[in-house]
């Protein structure tokens, strides 16, 4: 079916939300030199290669230069372009007038062109269609749209009375609405400059874009934002945009534009729709009346406390491969070590069920963060040193497929961020002190630090049993910490102190 | 559209897990389906009333170690024995009753309060709170979920409140309940009607139903008076309070004594449907229909 595409809008909203934009009326603010005109033209341009039907208007403009402007598009598209002059505009039919509350002959008789030309354009379409042999229902379903492109509103306001733009305007909503088309409205300025306006025509745009410019040395940045989509506003989507030397708009690619993953104010989950934001936090769209409710409630320090937003308390647990630097292993054998470790962990109940783990490809090893239950690491720890035990019935040492491990456990601090691929991810001081934590140790060990081991000892007796306080250690920077040993002989663990321990 | 309907005070022993086990039972009967969720996690009763020993309850699934479907104990069988033979039965069959339960075990109890003190896991465990909300309107197909919340200011019942559409205020009419709610209405709920949620009074044992123990016998001039006296500075105390803090009232339940002093909890409203407390719950169940 052939699509209506709206320039850059893919990279703001996504590929799935921007091709079922197929109607309804886009508002694109820009301050002069933005590059509205040219924006028009590219998605003009784009819309007739797409087969698609496009009226454009603009009352300021010739149509001597209408055709300068397009003479880039090819006869046999351009004659599914049409062009009106509001101003210029024939008005001799008085039932144009008297048919609309616009109470301005021009606009009203520009209205009815509008009707007029997209009705004209379906029925030859659909003419043709049912002509061919293959004119199903389906077919005729998914006729090719029409767009309507008008540059500018701010023109129309200096060439007519305010009220009878905006009612224009609104008529054409209704005209859009009823004949499914897609309407692009350009206007100079900002959003700011432009408030009294877009307050008055808020509830008629489905979504508002702007064009911001920065000036950087010689060279004019274009960045396309996304100011509001369905009315709620949005400030996490924006995509640069160049005009090239043919007057063709280049976005950036949309992997590197693509919005960042917001962090939900409340629930400080990833948003993965577009986020609600309120006092400048995301939200997803119905935690942000349970964040207000909770905010008058408790105050809004106190439901603000768990940090800034991606700040996490949680509790790790850092794994290696013990010798698998050994430059007596192959890299083969390196290979095998860390696809069986990475199998085994991921076969533990513990990490199949936890659904709040992050996990960290460390190399040799992996880092996985828990973020709700303390004793998750240490659990973990046991069912892998179990799990190894079995599977190291099938190995020896002289061979080096005998896989062995450390494993450090430690709770902290830590940022959500995004990383290259824009997936979320864990860094800060919890995770590097789980790996001080698991570096003090040998084959088999667990350790645990301190505070994260007190605390299992506070919760539940059979903790008791199995945690082991070895002492004080220093660890890098002269930091002392409290490190127990959990193991019980014959079944996880290793009772021996570490070696770096004893000296 | 799921209702979630929570029931909260500012003390305790006001009838809230009485009037919520009893109203969903009620709901379930009517052909209607209910989940009652016992967030009253400090001092969890609802066990008692439906005589069930769940294996997984709510701070499992908080704690992650346990799924939706674990916790949320199908109860609609279990609803016959409780049924009586004379009550209206049309409906019965095509309605659900399901009940999430908090846990009863010290330990577990003590774990959730102490996770509630440490930033990191409050913040993971509310977010599993409002998980719960939303894994039960998506999946169970709920026309109410009831919360028996915890009395009074604190986190969790807080959460139960944010999270409900409809907070329904449960009060005896002492002096301490009605201090303690006009200090609920002002400091909590002033916030939360303002974001749209409904909010009502729900009066508990008021007086109009048993008649004090000298008026059981030989009724006197005096003794009527003094009875009558009882009920009219009551209804002004309501009417009082409705006025300074501004919510309604929605329903006033009487003292029954065979209730108050029956030495088990247990599910009036289907065990004695022609009781009059049947029919209180049943124009609560009519009342929340509507808003």
């Amino acid at each position: 079916m052939p699509e209506l595409r709206i320039p850059g809008l893919s990279s703001l909203v996504g590929q799935a939300t921007a091709e079922k934009t197929n109607s309804g009326i886009i508002l694109l603010m820009s301050p002069p030199g933005g590059g509205k005109t040219i924006f028009c033209r590219q998605m003009i341009t784009d819309c007739l290669d797409d087969g698609s039907m496009c009226i454009y208007i603009n009352s300021s403009m010739t149509r001597k230069e209408y055709e300068n402007l397009f003479n880039n598009i090819a006869d046999t598209k351009f004659k599914n372009l049409k062009f009106l002059n509001p101003y210029l505009v024939t008005t001799g039919n008085r039932e144009s007038y008297t048919s609309t509350s616009i109470n301005e002959p021009k606009l009203s008789a520009t209205l009815k062109e509008i009707r007029i030309s997209i009705e004209e354009w379906t029925s030859s379409v659909t003419n043709t269609i049912e002509g061919t042999q293959n004119g199903s229902r389906s077919t005729l379903n998914n006729l090719p749209k029409c767009a309507i492109i008008l540059d500018s509103l701010t023109h129309m306001f200096t060439l007519f009375e305010e009220d009878k733009v905006l009612k224009f305007v609104n008529a054409l909503s209704f005209l859009i609405k009823e004949l499914e088309s897609l309407a692009l409205i350009t206007m100079s300025g900002t959003q700011s400059s432009n408030e009294s306006i877009l307050n008055k025509l808020s509830s008629i745009f489905d979504i508002v874009l702007e064009i911001e410019i920065q000036e950087d040395s010689d060279k004019i940045k274009r960045k396309l934002k996304l100011i509001s989509i369905k009315g709620a506003s949005s400030k996490s989507s924006s995509t640069l945009f160049n005009i090239e030397d043919d007057g063709i708009l280049k976005f950036e690619s949309e992997a590197s534009s693509k919005p960042k993953l917001s962090i939900c104010g409340l629930c400080k989950a990833p948003i993965l729709e577009e986020p609600e934001y309120y006092l400048d936090m995301p939200f997803h769209h119905n935690h942000v009346k349970i964040y207000m409710k909770l905010a008058g409630a408790f105050g809004q320090a106190r439901v603000s406390d768990a940090g800034p937003s991606g700040v996490i308390d949680a509790s790790f647990f850092f794994v290696d491969v013990v010798g698998l630097s050994d430059p007596a292993l192959s890299v083969r054998r390196q290979i095998e070590k860390i696809e069986a470790l990475n199998d085994i962990i991921s076969h533990c109940d513990t990490f199949k069920k936890a659904s709040d783990k992050r996990v960290l490809p460390t190399g040799d090893g992996m880092a996985i963060g828990f973020m709700l239950s303390p004793e998750s690491p240490l659990q973990l720890g046991i069912e892998l040193q179990q799990a190894l035990k079995k599977y190291n019935t099938h190995t020896n040492k002289e061979d080096g497929s005998f896989l062995d491990v450390r494993i450090g456990i430690a709770s902290g601090t830590v940022f959500i961020v995004n990383d290259v691929n824009s997936n979320q991810n864990i860094w800060g001081p919890g995770i590097i002190f789980a790996r001080r934590v698991m570096d003090v140790g040998d084959g088999g060990h667990i350790l645990l630090a301190g505070p994260l081991a007190e605390s299992l000892l506070t919760l539940d007796d059979k903790y008791k049993s199995i945690l082991n306080l070895l002492g004080d250690y220093q660890i890098k920077h002269g930091q002392i910490i409290k490190i127990y040993s959990a193991y019980s002989p014959n079944e996880f663990g290793n009772p021996a102190k570490p070696v770096r321990f004893k000296s | 559209m799921t209702k979630c309907i929570a029931l909260h005070s500012y003390k305790g022993g006001t009838g809230k897990s009485t009037i919520s086990s009893n109203l969903s039972a009620s709901l379930a009967n009517k052909g209607l389906t209910a989940v009652l969720l016992d967030v009253d996690v400090y001092a969890p009763s609802l066990q008692d009333y439906f005589q069930w020993q769940p294996k997984k309850s709510i701070n499992d699934y908080l704690f992650e170690n346990a799924n939706i479907d674990e916790v949320i104990h199908d109860l609609s069988p279990v609803l016959n024995k409780f049924r009586s033979n004379d009550g209206e039965q049309s409906d019965s069959s095509k309605g659900k009753l399901w009940v999430a339960f908090s846990s009863t075990s010290k330990d577990e109890i003590y774990k959730l309060d102490g996770a509630v003190r440490q930033e990191g896991s409050k913040i993971q465990l509310l977010r599993k709170f409002l998980m719960l909300r939303e894994e039960i309107v998506s999946k169970y197909n709920a026309d109410f979920i009831i919360i028996d919340t915890s009395p009074g200011i604190r986190y969790w019942s807080i959460n139960s409140l944010a999270i409900a559409d409809t907070i329904l205020l449960s009060l005896k009419l002492d002096g301490i309940d009605l201090k303690g709610t006009r200090l609920l209405a002002k400091e909590i709920y002033d916030s939360l009607t303002k974001l749209g949620t409904k909010s009502y009074l729900l009066l508990n044992r008021a007086a109009g139903y048993c008649l004090p123990p000298n008026l059981a016998g030989e009724q006197t001039s005096s003794s009527q008076e003094l009875y009558n006296n009882t009920v009219d500075n009551q209804s002004k105390v309501i009417s009082k309070l409705n006025a300074d803090i501004g919510m309604d009232t929605i329903l006033s339940i009487p003292c029954y004594c065979d209730i108050q002093f029956d030495s088990n909890e247990f599910l009036t409203a289907l065990k004695y449907p022609n009781h009059p407390f049947a029919s209180k719950i049943d124009a609560l169940i009519e009342k929340l229909k509507t808003i």
